[in-house]
């Protein structure tokens, strides 16, 4: 599913300030396998992870996404990537606070092509019944838990039924207890065939996924 | 459908964050529009330099306007006395109420004819459609007391309607009053007429005598002549098959009527629209009865205008630009997390652009709209002062269109800035 041949990634290259995020890493994730990405702060995590969700592009190396060559691609060609297979579930969760559940699971829908309003709207209630949240669709955001907040998060990350999955500390702001039904609920989407990539700190969530890979430095120091 | 869903969760999310900066944007917003639409209107206002008050008739008068002083008024009674026949009309209580209200004289010091050339007219039709007429205003015509009408006919003398003689006098005497209103035998004529004082000469079928010889100007001749003659003698006299004159043009040239003095006034220097206002009042009619030649003003002054509203578009146009750099600011600090969003959900550039610069249009052109909204009270004011005020009432359109435009130029550049900004490239680790 995600193939990263000798990537790296250098922030403000050429300038004294330049960073290396990425040093030459090479990674392979199967397609429904879960892999848990390792790292203290600042090792290169979230730079892998935009990577391959291809909001970032790497200095070198190639990439493969569901063995399509993407490293070339333009920035519009990324963006319908990103669309169509890739869903994000990020650390803040990123939703929109005064909309409702439902509306925040609508929207990534807006940017698809050929899909009606009405569909957007069917879509996103048979998701948010998927993962639980039918009750809360017409409430707002703002006025959901955290638990409930990231189960919008993902239910809006798989609205667009997409092959890959990243998760970027999604329990971060969780109690255990609500982490892991937040984990079970990403993992159970991993049984359904879809591909899940999660950037965490917390070794029990790591020990949940397939796979372990640690991040250090930019160099992907140990793995499986 | 998508489009608007799209935008209704930006501009909520945007109105939730920055209640406090959309209010800022939105007042200053209107204030600015008001404030460009009062500028603008007051700059037009101040153009003003004759109002035309339409209270009798429709007939396009432009007279001199009167001495308007309490000297005039016993002259003016005497014309009423003297020409009962042609309703001259001495409103002694308007001329006062007039000069207690501390209005301007009209056109104190007008001195070009053209400006006060007069439509009134006396006209009579001459036997192979030889026309005679006239009375302009000449520089001897003056609603004081005299009027002149122009004549083609050596044998007849110009026609002058009279009430109180100020040609110079040659020789002989002028009319007395118990002569005019006696319908004397008497005639005073030009001095380039072919009589003599003491000749006996036949007008119609009434023999008169020659009483006073007048020096009537260079130009042509001008002959004193009573209005009962005017009237009695010259319908019958040969040569002339008919006559006619309208009673409204005589009755001004008679005497001036007061009544009609209002009809256009030419003021030497603007007035206000609150001297407007107590004109009408003075003139017993509703502000609105009065007419502002807007046209004039804008044939005239136009350049002026125009520059002036250009001035006032940039001045206000800077006002929206630091508003769009508010809302830009307050989106970027606050409000990237959800264009990121967008983003990672596969909005592209263009999208990304595309709705920054709507929702910023759609704050501003709220606000605009607002502010053109609370313009409209004003512009109704204005409306009922004249509808050729309606001209002005624009003003608040082309201000709210030249802000819309200002904040679209300035809105697309501030959103692909914004979207180079984006902090997706740049979080890293």
């Amino acid at each position: 599913m995600v193939k990263l041949t000798s990537i790296s990634r250098t922030y403000n290259k050429g300038t004294p300030n330049a960073v290396e995020a990425l040093k030459g890493v090479s990674l392979e994730v199967n397609e429904g396998e879960s892999l848990a990405v390792m790292g203290v702060s600042g090792s290169g995590k979230s730079t892998l992870l935009y990577i391959i969700g291809c909001l970032d592009k790497a200095d070198e190396g190639s990439f493969e996404l569901d063995g399509e060559d993407v490293s070339r691609k333009l920035s519009d060609q990324l963006s319908r990537i990103r669309n169509e297979k890739i869903g994000f579930v990020l650390q803040d969760y990123g939703l929109i606070p005064e909309k409702t559940a439902l509306e925040n699971i609508m929207f990534p829908l807006a940017f698809s092509k050929g899909v009606s309003y009405k569909e957007m709207k069917r879509q996103a209630k048979k998701i948010s019944e998927f993962v639980g949240i039918a009750e809360l669709n017409r409430k707002r955001v703002s006025r959901l838990s955290g638990g409930q907040q990231q189960r919008v998060a993902i239910a809006r990350a798989i609205v667009n039924s997409p092959k890959l999955i990243l998760a970027d500390e999604p329990t971060a702001a969780l109690d255990h207890k609500t982490a892991d039904r937040i984990m079970e609920l990403l993992l159970s989407l991993v049984n359904e065939g879809r591909t899940l990539i999660i950037v965490t700190h917390d070794k029990r969530i790591a020990d949940m996924c397939s796979r372990t890979v640690y991040i250090s430095e930019g160099v992907i120091t140990e793995g499986e | 459908m998508k489009a608007l869903f799209i935008i209704r969760v930006m501009l909520r999310d945007w109105m939730s964050v920055h209640r406090k900066y959309t209010l800022i944007i939105i007042i200053t917003m209107m204030l600015s529009v008001q404030a460009l639409f009062f500028v603008a209107t007051k700059n037009a206002s101040e153009n003003i330099e004759s109002i035309f008050l339409e209270r009798f008739c429709n007939a396009a008068y432009t007279v001199k306007p009167p001495k308007m002083s309490t000297d005039s008024f016993e002259e003016l009674e005497e014309s009423e006395r003297l020409y009962p026949q042609h309703q001259i009309k001495c409103d002694r209580a308007f001329l006062e109420r007039y000069l207690a209200s501390g209005l301007p004289m009209p056109s104190p010091a007008l001195e070009n004819p053209a400006d006060y050339s007069a439509t009134a007219y006396l006209q009579v039709t001459g036997i192979n459609g030889k026309t005679w007429y006239e009375a302009k205003g000449a520089p001897f015509y003056n609603f004081g007391g005299e009027a002149v009408f122009e004549g083609k006919d050596s044998r007849f003398a110009e026609v002058i309607n009279i009430t109180k003689f100020s040609y110079k006098l040659c020789e002989g005497r002028d009319y007395t009053p118990e002569e005019i209103s006696s319908h004397a035998p008497v005639l005073v004529v030009d001095k380039k007429e072919p009589f003599s004082l003491g000749d006996r000469i036949k007008v119609g079928d009434r023999e008169l005598e020659i009483i006073g010889i007048v020096d009537g100007g260079d130009d042509f001749t001008a002959s004193p002549i009573p209005f009962w003659l005017l009237e009695e003698g010259m319908s019958d006299f040969k040569g002339i098959r008919e006559y006619e004159f309208a009673p409204d043009h005589f009755t001004d040239l008679a005497g001036y009527d007061c009544l009609l003095v209002l009809d256009r006034m030419v003021y030497a220097s603007p007035i206000s629209f609150s001297q407007v206002g107590t004109l009408a009042e003075v003139c017993g009619t509703e502000r609105g009865q009065i007419k502002m030649p807007y046209t004039a003003m804008l044939d005239e002054e136009y350049g002026k205008f125009y520059k002036a509203t250009i001035t006032e578009c940039a001045v206000f146009g800077l006002f929206c630009i630091a508003n769009i750099i508010l809302a830009v600011w307050s989106l970027c600090i606050k409000q990237i997390g959800t264009l990121r969003t967008f983003r990672v959900y596969g909005a592209s550039n263009s999208a990304v652009t595309r709705l920054v610069v709507i929702l910023i249009m759609c704050i501003t052109l709220a606000a605009g709209v607002i502010g053109g909204a609370l313009c409209i009270p004003m512009q109704k004011l204005y409306e009922n002062i004249n509808s050729n005020y309606a001209w002005r009432s624009y003003c608040m359109y082309i201000a709210v269109g030249a802000l819309m435009i200002i904040n679209l130029s300035a809105a697309i550049p501030t959103a692909i800035l914004i979207v180079r900004k984006s902090p997706i490239g740049k979080e890293g680790n």
